[in-house]
């Protein structure tokens, strides 16, 4: 059983990204680890666990824009959204009737990691098309790369 | 004109009359042009302050003529400069002194059009409005529509992720394409995504997206095609104040509104428009929208009503909603023919292209008219008000000594500001040269290393179209150097060169 990394913020997960990288040390990186389940499980020296980096931190209803922390469950922010009449423009579907486990989990992170669109795909487009900009923790860097949001 | 390029190479240079013989030997016939006057029409492209003439232009006509060019390239060292129909407006196109341009205006044809997968398969020298033109005989069109679609490619829509007044709704370049046939610059084709939404695997099509050349030469290229509106109106509204203009666009959107466009101009912009195509703009207000709802009829006249509700709530002072599609397209003519009406109230204009918050623009509208004055240059703006995409238009005359400087001196102030409220540098022109040296504006040191990394991984000798987008290019091994940590390298059992 892998270690486990459970970062407070993002200085954290630099680190621990760039303390891998020095130890070369293989890392899993999970949300909620709702698709965990896909494929064969991970054989990693360390799991970062990213499912205390929560919270929205932008959230713009007449910009349609929102930015939240990557561990922020999908629920949360689906519950925002409709307080104030929106949803998601893509359509991220719950696993959990497929591939057991508790509903309503996943991150947003996750699902714009594994890119999961959900059903209304072929109309409203996937989640890389609504995705404007992110800051990760690159490799052999010591600062956090960050991409234009518009 | 204090734009570097990279240092021409000089030992290339020297060779140029061997090199010229062996991509005669690749592209037979007419496809190698080395004389001077015949090369004259590639030396700009849409930004025509910046000329340079390239060492040898090559027009290839298949993609295995692509391919061994560029492995020729690649071998010997040669730099290349992929060009479409040559109307960058960033200078993306712009030739090298030592560099071979490849122009790509030969793959013109229409490879497939499959309507039932609502999809075409064309040859990047395919004009944007030729790929609406081959499949609305059947009810459909592609719906990004930059400015210039009559004569713009798709290839090199693709390199810019050029978008439009519709690309609100609809999206950019990037939601619109499925698949791609990439020649890297080793000369080896690949082919990334197909007929098929989100292919597995990273996102390659989205990196290829708005790459401006430097990633590879499109030999092929896969868009979405949709079913034309039923039907669209316009709604034509002019403010007493940009201000109230701004919460209209705010509220429309804010309202669950989508509209298929949302234009904005200022007062400049309206009167230069209204003198040169009479469409009926009021003259006494400061900003102008055109609000255009498009879908099935009855939901369009739904719409159509509440956005006129809407607007009146924000104090518009006047209010027109088309009653047909002829007074739809005169509202229209008028922001269409924006550039040119300027072009004639003005020896010389800059349309620079820069991307705000919404909610920033009453702000950056008032700034922009401060600087106006500061630089004695005065400028029009038309807006992409929907996306938030401003396009200010710099007037001045370049007869005139120093008005040039002084006016690319105005434009940066510009994107600086549009940065500095939260906004990036570009919404739809690219960066090219233009705003090359305006990225540190933008992004930190590690965002453009990462960046050039990812440049490196395609492109590891740096040969395609250098001396555009990074302000300075790092070598390959620099930037791929490793951390050492107390001695030890990280998977220290993996090869390294």
């Amino acid at each position: 059983m892998a270690d486990t990394v459970r970062p407070r913020d993002a200085k954290d997960v630099e680190a621990a990204v760039q303390w891998a990288l020095a130890e070369g040390k293989t890392v899993e990186i999970v949300g909620h680890g709702s698709k965990r389940a896909i494929g064969r499980p991970a054989q990693t020296d360390v799991t970062l666990d990213l499912s205390t980096l929560t919270g929205v931190t932008l959230y713009e209803p007449e910009e349609l824009v929102l930015s939240a922390k990557a561990g922020t469950p999908l629920a949360e922010i689906e519950a925002l959204l409709a307080a104030n009449g929106q949803q998601l423009a893509f359509e991220p579907m719950d696993y959990a009737g497929i591939l057991g486990g508790v509903g309503g989990r996943g991150t947003i992170g996750g699902a714009l990691a594994a890119n999961v669109s959900g059903p209304r795909r072929i109309k409203a487009g996937a989640a890389r098309d609504h995705f404007l900009g992110f800051s990760a923790a690159g490799w052999s860097k010591t600062s956090p790369v960050t991409t234009s949001a518009s | 004109m204090s734009l570097a390029m990279p240092a021409p190479d000089q030992a290339v240079l020297a060779r140029r009359e061997r090199i010229v013989a062996a991509l005669r030997a690749i592209v037979p016939g007419e496809g190698v042009i080395a004389a001077e006057r015949e090369m004259r029409p590639y030396e700009s492209d849409g930004l025509t302050a910046y000329r340079q003439l390239p060492m040898v232009v090559v027009l290839p006509e298949t993609t295995a003529q692509v391919s061994r060019v560029l492995a020729f390239c690649h071998a010997e060292g040669i730099k290349v400069v992929p060009r479409g129909a040559g109307t960058s407006l960033s200078g993306g196109a712009l030739p090298l002194i030592d560099g071979v341009l490849l122009g790509m205006a030969k793959f013109n044809r229409i490879r497939e059009i499959d309507l039932a997968n609502r999809l075409a398969v064309v040859e990047p020298g395919v004009t944007n409005l030729a790929v609406t033109e081959a499949v609305e005989h059947a009810g459909f069109y592609y719906a990004p529509d930059p400015s210039s679609q009559i004569a713009c490619t798709i290839g090199g829509n693709v390199a810019e992720n050029s978008g439009g007044v519709h690309c609100l709704k609809y999206g950019m370049t990037t939601n619109n394409l499925l698949g791609c046939e990439l020649v890297l610059m080793t000369g080896e084709v690949v082919r990334v995504g197909g007929k098929h939404l989100d292919a597995g695997g990273y996102d390659l099509l989205g990196i290829i997206t708005g790459s401006e050349g430097l990633l590879g030469v499109l030999t092929e290229i896969t868009v979405r095609i949709l079913k034309k509106p039923d039907c669209a109106r316009a709604v034509l509204v002019g403010f007493a104040s940009s201000e109230d203009a701004g919460e209209c666009v705010a509220r429309v959107i804010g309202a669950g509104i989508i509209p298929g466009g949302m234009e904005m101009m200022d007062r400049p912009a309206i009167h230069a428009v209204e003198q040169f195509v009479h469409a009926g703009y009021p003259l006494d207000v400061e900003a102008l929208l055109i609000i255009e709802v498009d879908g099935p009829r009855a939901e369009v006249d739904h719409l159509v009503a509440r956005v006129d509700a809407i607007a009146k709530s924000c104090r518009a002072s006047t209010c027109r909603v088309s009653t047909s599609e002829q007074e739809r397209l005169l509202f229209w003519a008028g922001r269409k023919a924006a550039f040119p009406a300027i072009g004639r109230i003005s020896p010389d204009y800059y349309c620079m292209d820069g991307t705000i918050p919404r909610a920033r623009l009453p702000q950056v509208l008032k700034r922009t008219r401060e600087l106006s004055e500061t630089y004695g240059l005065a400028v029009a703006n038309v807006f992409h008000a929907g996306d938030g995409n401003l396009h200010p238009l710099i007037l001045y005359d370049a007869n005139k000594p120093g008005e040039l400087e002084r006016t690319e001196k105005f434009g940066a102030d510009i994107l600086k500001l549009c940065v500095e409220v939260g906004g990036v540098l570009t919404g739809e022109h690219g960066v090219g040269v233009e705003k090359r040296d305006l990225m540190p504006a933008m992004f930190s040191e590690a965002d453009l290393d990462q960046q050039q990394r990812l440049k490196c991984a395609f492109d590891d000798k740096g040969l395609l179209n250098p001396g555009k987008v990074f302000p300075t290019l790092h070598r390959c091994a620099e930037l791929g150097r490793m951390h050492v940590h107390a001695g030890r390298v990280g998977f220290p059992d993996i090869p390294r060169f």
